[in-house]
């Protein structure tokens, strides 16, 4: 039979619900898109709910056209192609608004239903908060309840009932959704490699740096690694994680110099710290070793700049001890090494030189001359920001004089520059700085977000020395870790500067562990969850064997064993178990009379009762009258409505005598 | 081949007292077009969530693959345990709609919703059956030809709830009109009226002289109904005569002139349905049938339905 419902005109509940949820699914998209595709989709909607609000008529084919084209143009003038998602979710809100505008019977709902659950996947794209992942949830559960609306044959579909039952179904799902969850094979690499917008890749470590490329340095709580100290814990200002040493620089990159990691060692001359280091996955053989590391333990390499690395990258959590000294000793500068420390780039402007020419000027020593460079960053107006505007061919004269605005390894490039124009050699190290004690747990705990660069310049008798021309503009970020919060465009970083406050500060701190403790398992089981997890988790529950397409196989046999059970079930579920609620408020009004000192029979009908209630109670009459024939028109009458039976319930339950 | 085929589908008897009751070996179900739709949806987010290994992205894909799992028992399980009671269908002639009359419930008491019933051809209805309650069904079939009409085989399918995948079944239930023939105006040559004396004294059954009223029992004829006592709100009250002569006249399909068999129906149907509003008594002969002369509901029937099956085997 064909579908008479599919035809059918939309009803207004219909129309507003399903805009109302698009508009609730595309919201958090609003700080991904560009401005003109928020605002077209914002005209989309605004435009069906002034000039059709009706729910059967909607926008003509000419205005429908028109608004595609100028779409169409939107997209193209918008779109960064080398962005995937981004350009992919231009489309689909800019298709999603459409669809409002156009929708007018109930075929065009499933269209919208099915785009909106489009639009909350790839909301996942950007965001993977466990609040976001309830806000998404929260949403599909009202998509699919509309979907239930849909395929009711009312105009005024029930919508708590709906919710009830679309609830019902998510958490339905949950079974099938953990195993298939747990079960399903994880792939290490990408099916096909699709832009992630790497541009804009998290607050990282890579072992080279481009300077003024990563202009959307974002916010990254993920955690790099915690650090349990044995014996001493040393202060914020000395916990530099030591990673890579860059020595060359052509002009926009700094990269490594050295291919390879001979085996060194270095002598202490200060105090030993102790420490054990347990490492998530980052895919790179780097270990970041506090600042400055004895020896490498066994099957670790570190060559004589310090990098310590492993022969494999880490592919799973990994705990090695580490022995650092804030000082050492012994280190000699090979003529390879000199010769490597001043290697400038071509595009070095007349300005940076003359800059370089005065520092040189000022300071008398080569100390003299770093303190005289640091000065320059702590008077001029820099700014340390993690959204600095981009910068084009002569970065570091462009940053030094124009711009002004960057953070770390905007900082630590320059200053770098500036020492070997000053003919001192200088290297650029990246690792990582600070991190947090968790009060709970005791141990340091260091965040991508404390992703760091600075720069070690050789000092005839102290041998390389670390400086850290960030610290010359923004201390705090040395002492303080940077305070979670959104970062407008070229706006100042404010750093957590932890000051005690009362109770209520004290449990506001207690709820953020709590919040980060619960991120952390958020991470660890759901956002974080690898082949690597995977297997781990299997391990625990003794299903080791499964691996390859036995986990496949035995994911799709789980899900069709639990969909079997629900077949089970729902078959010998009876359903609901209030069948006759008439008859129970009819009892209910029956037992109230008989309270009241009216002495009628079982047997007697409603009408005899009606009559009899009447003449013992006349005060009531009215009252009994109306429930009674309430009752008579529901029971025997031609249709029962839900609606009225809940009219007759609350006469009931307001009848008193 | 075909009845092997036919042997194969799946289809509900009506049992006992015409009442058909769905179990589950007797449902259908696939997916509609919306259905394979979210299914290349459900297969679009999954090579995402793998490509993106985005964990939040496949517990909402995991979560709607568990939701059209369950909308396939859902929508079955909303046609399952429905009972359809066939009740009646309504007399017409021939080009008129005859409306079939079904009772559709659960005595389990589980409410089933947007439950589409139709005839094959025919437009079909949408009715949803909540619970504790005897749903009224009536299916509109426009009869074509006088006689008995079979409506077919029924379907109930359903889409609900999310109209991913539609469940039906079929339903062979004993279910038939009796379509009157098509009235046609036309001579009735010699029909004789009769104005027969009873032998047995006046037994108050004439047509003659009014005598009184008294209460309408079903069946009686319309012609006789006191409209002027029912308007003063006295009730429905049936005029009754006395004298025990009353015009009777004999509708005979044999001396009719028209050659046509179906033309000489059509007559006598006319003359039926025109008579049964006046004070006359009327008889029909139809071939080896004979109807007395009466006049009241039931003879009525009686003469239609007999005018209706004739030359078709019982």
């Amino acid at each position: 039979m064909k579908d008479v419902l599919i035809r059918r005109p939309l009803s207004a509940p219909l129309l507003y619900g399903g805009g109302l949820l698009m508009v609730l699914a595309a919201l958090p998209h609003t700080w991904n898109l560009a401005p003109s595709i928020s605002a077209a989709f914002a005209l989309f909607v605004a435009l069906r709910f002034v000039f059709w609000p009706q729910s059967n008529k909607s926008a003509p084919g000419w205005l429908m056209l028109l608004l595609l084209a100028i779409s169409i143009g939107l997209v193209l003038y918008q779109a960064d192609f080398t962005e995937g998602r981004q350009f992919g979710v231009t489309l689909l809100v800019l298709m999603a608004g459409m669809k409002l505008l156009e929708m007018k019977t109930r075929r065009d709902l499933y269209v919208l239903v099915f785009l909106g659950y489009f639009v909350l996947v790839t909301l996942f794209l950007f965001y993977q908060s466990p609040a976001l992942t309830g806000y998404v949830l929260a949403i599909s559960t009202g998509f699919t309840a509309l979907l239930m609306g849909n395929n009711l044959a009312a105009d005024k579909p029930p919508a708590g009932l709906l919710l009830r039952k679309a609830l019902m179904m998510m958490l339905g799902s949950v079974p099938v959704t953990i195993l298939l969850f747990v079960l399903f094979p994880r792939l290490d690499a990408p099916l096909w490699s699709l832009n992630l917008g790497s541009g804009a890749g998290t607050t990282g470590m890579s072992d080279s740096i481009r300077m003024g490329s990563i202009s959307d340095l974002s916010q990254s709580r993920e955690v790099a690694f915690r650090v349990r100290f044995s014996n001493i814990i040393p202060p914020p200002s000395q916990r530099y994680w030591r990673g890579m040493v860059l020595w060359h620089n052509d002009g926009r990159n700094w990269t490594r110099g050295r291919a390879h990691l001979p085996k060194t060692t270095f002598r202490a001359a200060a105090a030993v710290v102790e420490y054990e280091v347990t490492m998530e996955t980052t895919n790179q053989p780097w270990l970041f070793p506090l600042d400055h590391v004895l020896a490498p333990g066994s099957g670790m390499l570190m060559n004589s700049d310090g990098e310590m690395g492993l022969a494999q990258p880490v592919k799973r959590r990994f705990t090695w001890k580490g022995r650092s000294a804030p000082v050492v000793e012994g280190e000699r500068l090979s003529s390879r090494e000199w010769q490597l420390g001043l290697q400038l780039p071509d595009n070095i402007s007349r300005r940076t030189q003359q800059l370089a020419s005065a520092l040189r000027r000022q300071g008398h020593t080569d100390e003299g001359v770093v303190q005289a460079a640091l000065r320059y960053f702590n008077q001029q107006p820099f700014v340390y920001t993690l959204q600095p505007p981009l910068l084009g061919e002569q970065p570091v004269d462009q940053f030094l004089f124009e711009t002004r605005k960057g953070f770390c390894e905007h900082y630590a490039t320059s200053f770098v520059t500036l020492m070997r124009l000053a003919d001192i050699p200088a290297r650029v190290v990246v690792g990582y700085q600070g991190g947090q004690l968790n009060p709970l747990g005791g141990h340091l705990v260091v965040r991508q977000s404390d992703a760091h660069a600075w720069a070690e310049v050789w000092l005839e008798g102290k041998g390389w020395s670390r400086v850290d021309p960030t610290a010359a503009v923004a201390p705090e970020r040395i002492e303080h870790p940077i305070a979670a919060q959104d970062y407008a465009d070229g706006s100042p970083i404010r750093f957590d500067l932890g000051q005690a406050g009362g109770l209520l500060s004290d449990m506001l701190s207690n709820m953020r562990w709590l919040r980060d403790n619960l991120q952390l398992k958020w991470h660890y089981w759901v956002v974080g969850f690898n082949s690597q997890r995977q297997q781990n988790l299997l391990q625990k529950l003794g299903l080791s064997s499964l691996n390859g397409y036995r986990l496949g196989l035995s994911a799709a046999l789980g899900a069709i064993a639990l969909a079997g059970l629900m077949f089970f079930f729902l078959s010998f579920w009876p359903g609901r178990a209030d069948h006759d609620p008439l008859g129970k408020y009819y009892r209910r009004f029956r037992h109230k009379l008989r309270k009241g000192g009216l002495k009628v029979s079982p047997a007697t009908g409603p009408e005899d009762l009606a009559r009899l209630a009447m003449l013992a109670f006349p005060k009531k009459a009215g009252d009994i009258r109306d429930i009674i024939q309430l009752y008579i028109r529901l029971r025997y009458g031609p249709d029962t409505q839900t609606k009225a039976v809940g009219r007759f319930r609350s006469l009931v339950r307001g009848f008193r005598l | 081949m075909k009845t092997w085929l036919s042997q194969l589908l799946r289809v509900v008897h009506a049992g006992d007292r015409s009442e058909a009751v769905i179990t589950g070996r007797k449902i259908y179900i696939l997916p509609t077009r919306y259905g394979m739709v979210f299914g290349v949806l459900l297969l679009t987010l999954l090579i995402a969530s793998i490509n993106y290994a985005n964990n939040p992205a496949f517990i909402l894909t995991f979560l709607l693959t568990g939701a059209f799992i369950q909308t396939i028992f859902y929508t079955w399980r909303n046609l399952l345990g429905l009972h359809l009671r066939w009740r009646h269908a309504d007399s017409v002639c021939a080009g008129e709609t005859s409306h079939f009359h079904f009772q559709l419930f659960d005595p389990g008491g589980r409410a089933h919703y947007s439950i589409q019933m139709g005839f094959p051809g025919q437009e079909s209805m949408m009715v949803d059956c909540s619970d504790q309650q005897y749903k009224q069904v009536a299916l509109a079939m426009t009869a074509e030809r006088r006689g008995r009409l079979h409506p077919g085989r029924l379907t109930l399918e359903s889409r609900f709830p999310l109209g991913l995948l539609r469940a039906w079944c079929y339903l062979d239930i004993p279910a038939e009109a009796i379509i009157w023939p098509r009235p046609m105006e036309g001579a009735l040559t010699q029909t004789r009226t009769a104005n027969n004396s009873s032998l047995d004294g006046d037994r108050g059954t004439g047509t003659d002289d009014f005598v009184g009223y008294r209460g309408y029992h079903p069946g009686d004829s319309l012609a006789q109904v006191s409209w002027k006592a029912l308007a003063a709100e006295k009730g429905l009250l049936v005029k009754q005569f006395g004298g025990d002569r009353v015009d009777q006249l004999w509708l005979d399909f044999s001396i009719l002139e028209e050659p046509d068999t179906e033309r000489r129906l059509g007559i006598l149907t006319h003359a039926v349905l025109k008579l049964s509003t006046q004070p006359v008594h009327y008889g029909l002969r139809l071939g080896d049938l004979e109807i007395q002369p009466d006049n009241n509901e039931r003879h009525r029937r009686d003469c239609l339905t007999a005018l209706a099956l004739y030359g078709e085997a019982e």
